[in-house]
């Protein structure tokens, strides 16, 4: 065992890189927040003027009059919360049975899920903007809903495998045995112990379906239906926004992911030490 | 084992077992319990999965490659066959070389970074310190930040003329005329890419944290009293230690890399300048939905999904090897 | 939290009277000048009588987000729901990057607004698929005389029918900022192609983010570019094309004007990488010295920067250029009636010295400027004269198959700029290019 005095002196070491390390990553979320507390800045101010002076607090939620965004974080939330909460029954089902059996129709559903990460998402885009234009989806949130539900399902279902996997499965046998039905050792005995990992997976579709922007800027052409990545990417070429609005737009639809992913990712962590992505 | 009898955790288990109200023992006797086989069970709890991915994976797919095979501009109308035209035209044009090239320079590039920086994060994160748990979190910030925000962000502060970054290093001396991040061809594709890994990087340092922390103490410890160094330990329990988990991300990020990565790529450079950051995901967007050649695309689309699927089964097929 | 936004629109299903295919066309009335503005008073209970202009017209434009040409359509929509009470317009602010892509897409989704901008080279594209609405019955019933567009107006003719309206017209002059000039020792702005490229160069003050020159180089918006460094290559006398659409690129002339175009670039003198809309608003904020451009720039600079700002004609020899934008309505849009109703309200005196005041453009009927603006804007004369006699930027002779050779050409003149592959070189596999596409 290396000394007292050693192990302090690592461990001043460690503090120094670490901050140093979360300065440089943290610096494009620094000048996110910087820029949108600041006074309207011109697209093309310079020099640049990088140090936390000449703030403006309430800009920030001026943005709120000035563009839709509270609109699309509403739209945003629609979204991400429905197509998440679609997917979480059929991912828990599939999950729970990726990891309790063995036998082809498992290898073959495994095979399934890995090979739908490989798919370019273009080439499921044209034929869902078709099948929706025909079903008449493209005039609303439900075309992206179901986008959305279909573009996370697979990976949840892998991550919830994982929280299955650290629940012995003895203690379902157990209750077979006294009498219960499997899907009632499901309900009752396993999903309460793989809580921390489903929930963990369940908000990592959240987010991804916060963040997707590829569907939703195609499938919807309707602005009133706009989600927040879409509107962001909208004041790309807009000179009419100032960088001070689009960073607090920007802010906004960063926060709730941000919030909901440090909330969670105890779990995560916990989750994923649990034996999670072995072979 | 453990969890049959006991008190705790156990006994929620065990409260949960249904101590029988008459009418369910009933009808559970008259139904029987339909999850009751393992196969049924299987069959009956990934169906809904599966007829979702049929539905919204491998429909959409089959039309994909259908599409690739039908002449230009017939596919939304019913379709003409046109045999492997598309394909050769592809493979006759540079610009589906280039971006082949392109992409193949970014997944490796991208993967390896993201991984190192991942696991130097969580090697990192492994040591104690004050203030460790805030450094942990503040390195998921980049994974949470929706993927627009980060190319509208990262997009600016690489901008030629009013960048901060150019700003920093030309007032600061490191250089005497801006640096085209995103204007110079030559290092278009690694602006685009530090982006890329600034993003993916806490997946890599969370999967990685994960693994060492499941690593026995009892191995350093035995490793240290047979005199090895600390660059020997890394080298022969870290690095085992993590083999699996390490396995299963370079797939996940190489899979990711190659035929999904878009947004940021897009939103950053348009696939520009000069194609210097068109990848074939990329030019299969702009294939179907700039120069509405849908079908073309389609081809191209079904070429990633392929060559994904070769690499992966090579991969999966070395690394079985490897561990015999 | 909010739901779902309500659909509370009650939107007319009444078909228009005119139908794609036309009746025969009646001898067209001479209108007297001033006589167009009594007529457009007498046109609403014409068009009123016609159909029941009501319910809401969807119309997409990325211009609503543009300050200037934002507040001019509100005003306008706001007096033509003040004539038409059942009547409403819901803006579609489409973003202007890749605005004609979506747009695009929404016309072969069919799912198209009812009134969208169209800019230069999608708008005989989008005659040729019949995308558009012939507005001749519409225009004879508000008693506009075709025959007085603007030049711009003619491009939107085929046929003898007329299937959009100009919204602004801008010959591009020589626009440049006097205190930059004289901050470089200046006195006057440059009237010869030599002189031009050393007032460029001298007026740039990179480390006060300051350029000589601006045009529009983003990787991808081709329109864009297209539009903003068209005249300086129209300006050298070089074109893509023959007048009749056969492929030109190797014209020793167009291979100057891209060396004098790259020769600037090295040197710094131009942003690198903005848009359309950035590239001229470093201009509205005085941080460009020059460039060819239109009078918009005037309407829409800022209060601080508009008295720098002068216009000369160009000092390259070549011909005079304009670029346009138009406002159609589409064939299979829902209420096509309200929307060809709003056009022409559009056409009304009012909102054409609406037009004009707000923005210094000029507008699709060019006599209907009011004599006041030429009073507070002498400078503004030669732009509308400039205007009847100035050509449009794209290559000519190519009609609906402009906007696909554009493209084309853009990935050329992006090789240039970015991988500094020599002119010739490009120019020899561009006509390489062009000849295989267009054959």
């Amino acid at each position: 065992m290396s000394g007292t005095a050693e192990r302090s002196r690592h461990a001043r070491l460690w503090a120094v890189v670490g901050a140093t390390v979360v300065l440089v990553v943290l610096f494009p979320f620094y000048w996110m927040l910087l820029t949108a507390l600041r006074a309207e800045t011109s697209v093309f101010t310079y020099p640049p003027n990088l140090w936390p002076t000449d703030l403006a607090p309430h800009l920030l939620f001026q943005v709120f009059g000035k563009t839709q965004v509270l609109r699309w974080l509403a739209n945003t939330f629609i979204v991400a919360g429905v197509a998440t909460l679609l997917v979480v029954p059929v991912a828990t089902l599939a999950a729970y049975a990726l990891s309790r059996y063995r036998n082809r129709r498992v290898s073959y559903a495994a095979l399934l899920i890995v090979v739908t990460q490989m798919m370019p998402p273009v080439l499921l885009l044209v034929p869902y903007f078709i099948i929706f234009r025909n079903l008449g989806l493209l005039d609303g949130l439900l075309g992206l809903i179901l986008a959305n539900f279909a573009w996370t399902l697979p990976v949840t279902a892998w991550l919830m495998r994982a929280a299955f996997d650290a629940v012995p499965s003895e203690l379902e046998e157990a209750a077979l045995v006294d009498g219960c039905t499997r899907l009632g050792a499901i309900v009752r005995i396993a999903v309460p112990l793989a809580v921390p990992g489903l929930v963990a997976a369940a908000v990592f579709a959240f987010i991804a379906s916060w963040d997707e922007y590829f569907f939703a800027r195609t499938l919807i052409s309707d602005n009133r239906y706009w989600v927040a990545s879409v509107g962001l990417g909208s004041f790309a070429g807009d000179n009419s926004v100032s960088w001070q609005q689009i960073m607090a737009v920007a802010f906004f639809t960063t926060l709730p992911p941000v919030v909901l992913f440090i909330f969670v990712q105890r779990a995560f962590v916990e989750n994923m030490s649990a034996g999670g992505l072995k072979g | 084992m453990t969890g049959v009898a006991g008190p705790g955790a156990d006994g929620d288990a065990r409260s949960g077992a249904p101590a029988p109200p008459g009418l369910r023992r009933r009808l559970h006797r008259l139904l029987g319990d339909p999850l009751a086989e393992p196969g049924r069970a299987s069959a009956l709890l990934l169906a809904p999965i599966a007829l979702g991915i049929a539905l919204f994976y491998v429909g959409p797919i089959l039309f994909g490659v259908w599409a690739s095979f039908q002449a230009e501009g017939t596919a939304m109308e019913g379709g003409r066959f046109a045999g492997t035209v598309h394909y050769e035209s592809l493979a006759r044009d540079p610009r589906f070389r280039n971006s082949l090239w392109i992409t193949v320079v970014f997944t490796v590039a991208s993967v390896v970074v993201t991984y190192v920086v991942g696991l130097l994060a969580a090697l990192l994160l492994m040591r104690s310190f004050r203030g460790r748990t805030f450094v942990g979190s503040a390195l998921l910030v980049p994974w949470s930040m929706p993927l627009v925000a980060v190319a509208v962000i990262w997009g600016w502060l690489l901008d030629y003329q009013f960048g901060a970054v150019n700003y920093v290093l030309r007032a600061s001396g490191l250089v005497a005329r801006s640096v085209g991040f995103l204007t110079d061809p030559a290092i278009a594709l690694w602006s685009v890419g530090a982006a890329q890994v600034w993003r993916l990087f806490p997946l890599a340092m969370v999967t990685l944290l994960a693994a060492l922390k499941a690593i026995p103490h009892e191995l350093y410890e035995s490793a240290r009293v047979d005199g090895a160094t600390p660059w020997q330990q890394f080298r022969h329990v870290t690095l085992p230690g993590i083999r699996s988990a390490s396995h299963a991300l370079l797939l996940l990020l190489g899979i990711w890399a190659f035929g999904r990565a878009f947004t940021i790529i897009f939103v950053m450079t348009g696939g520009g300048p000069a194609g210097a950051t068109e990848t074939l995901v990329v030019q299969t967007y702009l294939e179907a939905f700039r120069y509405f050649r849908l079908e073309r695309g389609s081809a191209l689309g079904t070429v990633v999904l392929v060559l994904s699927a070769v690499f992966t089964v090579l991969y999966l097929r070395a690394r079985n090897e490897r561990h015999g | 939290m909010q739901h779902r936004p309500d659909r509370s629109v009650s939107v007319s299903a009444s078909r228009p009277a005119a139908d794609p295919a036309g009746p025969p066309e009646p001898p067209r009335r001479r209108v007297l000048r001033g006589a167009a503005a009594a007529g457009a008073a007498l046109a609403a209970p014409a068009v009123r009588a016609q159909s029941q202009v009501s319910g809401e017209i969807a119309f997409a434009s990325f211009e609503w987000n543009l300050p200037h040409t934002g507040s001019v359509l509100r005003a306008v929509s706001k007096s033509f729901s003040e004539k038409f009470p059942n009547a409403r317009v819901r803006e579609i602010p489409i973003p202007a990057a890749g605005y004609a892509d979506q747009i695009l897409t929404q016309l072969t989704a069919g799912t198209p607004p009812d009134i969208f901008r169209i800019d230069d080279p999608q708008l005989a594209m989008y005659i040729d698929r019949n995308w558009l609405l012939p507005l001749d019955d519409a225009l004879k019933a508000a008693g506009v005389d075709a025959s007085r567009f603007a030049a711009a107006g003619r491009d939107a003719q085929k046929d003898g029918k007329t299937f959009a309206v100009v919204y602004q017209t801008n010959a591009r002059q020589l626009i440049f900022n006097r205190a930059l000039l004289q901050a470089a020792g200046l006195s006057a702005p440059p009237s010869t192609p030599a002189e031009l490229e050393q007032a460029i160069v001298r007026t740039t003050q990179r480390d006060k983010g300051i350029f000589g020159y601006t045009f529009a180089s983003k990787s991808g918006e081709v329109s864009q570019m297209f539009n903003s460094l068209g005249p300086t290559l129209v300006g050298f006398g070089a074109h893509f094309t023959t007048p009749d659409g056969k492929p030109n690129a190797t014209d020793p002339k167009m291979i100057e004007a891209l060396r004098f175009v790259k020769r600037i670039w090295d040197a710094d003198a131009v942003p690198r990488g903005l848009d359309g809309p950035s590239a001229t608003k470093l201009m509205f904020e005085g941080k460009v010295a020059m460039a060819l451009t239109g009078s918009f720039v005037f309407g829409a600079a800022t209060p601080e920067v508009r008295p720098q700002l002068g216009a000369t004609p160009s000092p390259l020899p070549g011909a005079l250029v304009r670029a346009s934008s138009w406002y159609g309505v589409s064939a299979r849009g829902r209420n096509p009636t309200a929307a060809m109703a709003w056009l022409m309200h559009m056409l009304s005196a009012e909102g054409q010295s609406r037009i004009v005041e707000v923005e210094r453009v000029v507008p699709a009927l060019p006599h209907l400027i009011p004599a006041s603006v030429y009073q507070e804007s002498p400078w503004f004369r030669p732009f509308v004269d400039g205007s009847s006699k100035a050509i449009s930027y794209l290559p000519p002779g190519l009609g609906p198959r402009a906007f696909g050779q554009i493209k084309v050409i853009g990935e050329e003149i992006e090789n240039i700029l970015y991988r500094s592959k020599p002119a010739e070189r490009a120019m020899a596999d561009l006509q390489r290019a062009l000849e295989a596409s267009l054959r």
